[in-house]
């Protein structure tokens, strides 16, 4: 295994960081401030644990862990083991984390307080990897026969001395996004895609050791690798928020000093709707950058006057380009009138990357014309997860010239391309929607309806729409002698929080259109 | 006019998933794990449903239901 030589990495980044200041300030969680010198400590122990009990570096190591300590230095601890991390969340059905950790094969977990009372329900059956669990002394785990490495056995291992090498081909993490089987799908992000964005947006946005991150996003969306190493490449420090922070972010960014802002649109669209967000209301911000879905023009706009010294980007990416692959940046004057749907628009490719609109044949469409967005570059991850079907029909290779094809990701988003160059989301192309920022396969959630044997045809709308962003789902069912109350059960039990219907609307008959095929718009015009 | 806690309860059930027995003193946001998008729905919807201006920095510190349901007590006194 020492074969091979240490490449960049994400890992190489923080580890940098780390050797020129020790003492600095990497992480503020729970209102606990950790240092670069004892994260890199905590996890270089966990790391020497996980690699020492199975006798060989890791392939993949589970973070099972929410908005903690644990859930920082797991991440790092994978890495340290020469692993991918996997991030395991404790908001998702325990059916759907048991699929995801059957489906990455784990060789161990690492499990804070809150997830340790879920693991005897999500750990599927015959699976035994290593378990370690840094806030619990002697845990108990009915019906569970994985070795356990506890608190003291953790403390009193040695820090590992020499990390196992990391290449850029080798996988940085693993993300499960819907999968419309309601199979969760893998995406594996290699080193060398995350670092392609890492190292642009460093440059980017200029970012020192003296900026100061948001962390918004839960470590199961991609976005959240953003705050952290961005941060940890440049010597910064991230600072965790509880869920309940994003209500009232300004409190939150003015007493921590906050430099840079990333979150979903939905929080300035819940302080817009509250009246919250006011002129001059966060003057110290460097940056204020959205992701995750459309961003509405009046959001930007108004954020723009809350964070006036800051300058406002919309990202746009999908997991399968690692993090974000497009980008625009704000302009008062000029950008109004770029909107398309009031929505902002999504850009240009990030320096390196290719894009392409293409129409059903992939075929590239007429100057002007709306398409298919494809995206090509360093950025493009190598595939879904022990899926080469689903792998072949997303990840395609395209002539870019008559001499020259390149591979490109299908997004399944449909886009457009102002006159000025500039990209501009109008939808998608299937029904995989977003809901509040959470990608949602509407099938999944029909499938979780149609678990109830009564049920005999089920259809997921997202509304209300605004601005082009679902707000929630309500769902359409047909069948004999329903039970709402019930369907609601079966949606919690199979689904997570936001794709649970709002609403169930039970149907005599579903309307048919020309193909005879349930008719969504005429369902969706009852509403 | 029914009871403000059982009230609470069961609009943190609809909008969160949460079991319907959950913990009165437990931490919604660290003990619960309640997603951001549904702390917003949640202060969203306590406004419109009773008619009250909820300050932020109450609704931030009322993390249980408990606490929750004492706050909006007072909210609604106040009224």
């Amino acid at each position: 295994m020492m074969d091979k030589a240490d490449g960049p990495s994400l890992r190489s980044g923080f580890l940098a960081s780390a050797a020129a200041d020790p003492d600095g300030a990497a992480l503020v969680v729970r209102g606990v401030r950790l240092s670069y010198g004892e994260l890199e400590t905590t996890s270089r122990r966990w790391a020497a644990a996980i690699t020492g009990r199975l006798g060989r570096p890791a392939q993949r190591v589970g973070v099972y862990a929410y908005r903690s300590a644990v859930s920082y230095a797991g991440t790092l601890a994978a890495m340290m083991s020469g692993a991918a991390f996997v991030p395991l969340n404790p908001t998702f059905p325990a059916e759907k984390t048991a699929s995801m950790i059957a489906q990455a094969d784990l060789d161990a977990i690492i499990v804070d307080k809150l997830c340790s009372e879920q693991l005897a329900n999500t750990l599927p059956a015959g699976l035994s990897p290593l378990l370690l669990t840094p806030e619990l002394d002697n845990p108990q785990f009915p019906g569970v026969a994985a070795p356990i490495l506890d608190r003291a056995a953790l403390d009193n291992t040695a820090p590992l001395a020499a990390l196992p090498p990391i290449i850029t081909e080798d996988v940085a993490y693993l993300l499960f996004t819907s999968g419309s089987t309601g199979l969760p799908k893998g995406v594996p992000v290699t080193h060398g895609n995350a670092r392609h964005f890492v190292d642009v947006m460093r440059e980017r946005y200029a970012i020192t050791r003296d900026d100061r991150f948001s962390q918004t996003f839960d470590q199961t969306f991609d976005l959240s690798v953003f705050d952290l190493f961005l941060a940890w490449h440049s010597g910064a420090c991230v600072y965790s928020m509880a869920t309940v922070d994003l209500l009232a972010p300004a409190g939150f960014i003015n007493k921590n000093g906050i430099t840079i802002w990333f979150s979903v649109p939905s929080v300035p669209a819940q302080m817009r709707k509250r009246k919250r967000l006011t002129p001059n209301l966060m003057p110290g911000l460097r940056w204020s950058l959205f992701c995750g879905e459309p961003l509405p023009r009046a959001s930007a706009a108004e954020w723009q006057a809350a964070a006036p010294n800051s300058v406002v980007e919309n990202l746009y990416g999908p997991t399968e380009l690692t993090i974000a692959c497009l980008v625009y940046r704000w302009d008062d004057a000029t950008s109004p009138a770029l909107c398309r749907h009031d929505v902002v628009p999504i850009g240009r490719p990030l320096p390196g990357l290719g894009a392409m609109l293409i129409d059903e044949e992939l075929r590239p469409v007429a100057e002007g014309a709306e398409g298919e967005l494809c995206v090509s570059g360093p950025q493009t991850t190598p595939g879904y997860w022990k899926d080469p079907q689903r792998t072949a029909e997303r990840f395609v290779t395209l002539p870019v010239s008559p001499v020259e094809s390149r591979r490109f990701y299908r997004t399944g988003d449909r886009v457009g391309r102002l006159d000025c160059g500039e990209y501009v989301f109008l939808g998608r192309t299937d029904h995989q929607i977003k809901v509040l920022g959470h990608r949602v396969e509407l099938g999944e959630v029909e499938a979780a309806l149609r678990a109830d044997p009564r049920v005999t045809e089920a259809i997921g709308i997202g509304w209300p729409v605004e601005q082009g962003s679902a707000q929630g789902i309500v769902a359409f069912v047909s069948g004999a002698e329903l039970d709402v109350e019930n369907l609601l059960r079966l949606a919690r039990q199979a689904l997570p929080p936001w794709a649970v219907p709002q609403r169930i609307v039970i149907k005599d008959e579903m309307p048919l259109n020309a193909n005879g095929k349930i008719d969504r718009r005429a369902l969706a015009a009852t509403l | 006019m029914q009871e403000l806690e059982p009230q609470l309860r069961q609009m943190m059930v609809e909008l969160c998933a949460l079991q319907p027995d959950f913990n009165r003193t437990a931490d919604f946001y660290l003990d619960l794990a309640v997603p951001s998008v549904k702390a917003m729905e949640l202060l969203m919807e306590l406004e419109e449903r009773f008619s009250v201006s909820v300050p932020d920095d109450d609704f931030v510190e009322a993390r249980s239901l408990e606490r929750l349901s004492g706050m909006m007590q007072g909210l609604l006194e106040q009224n």
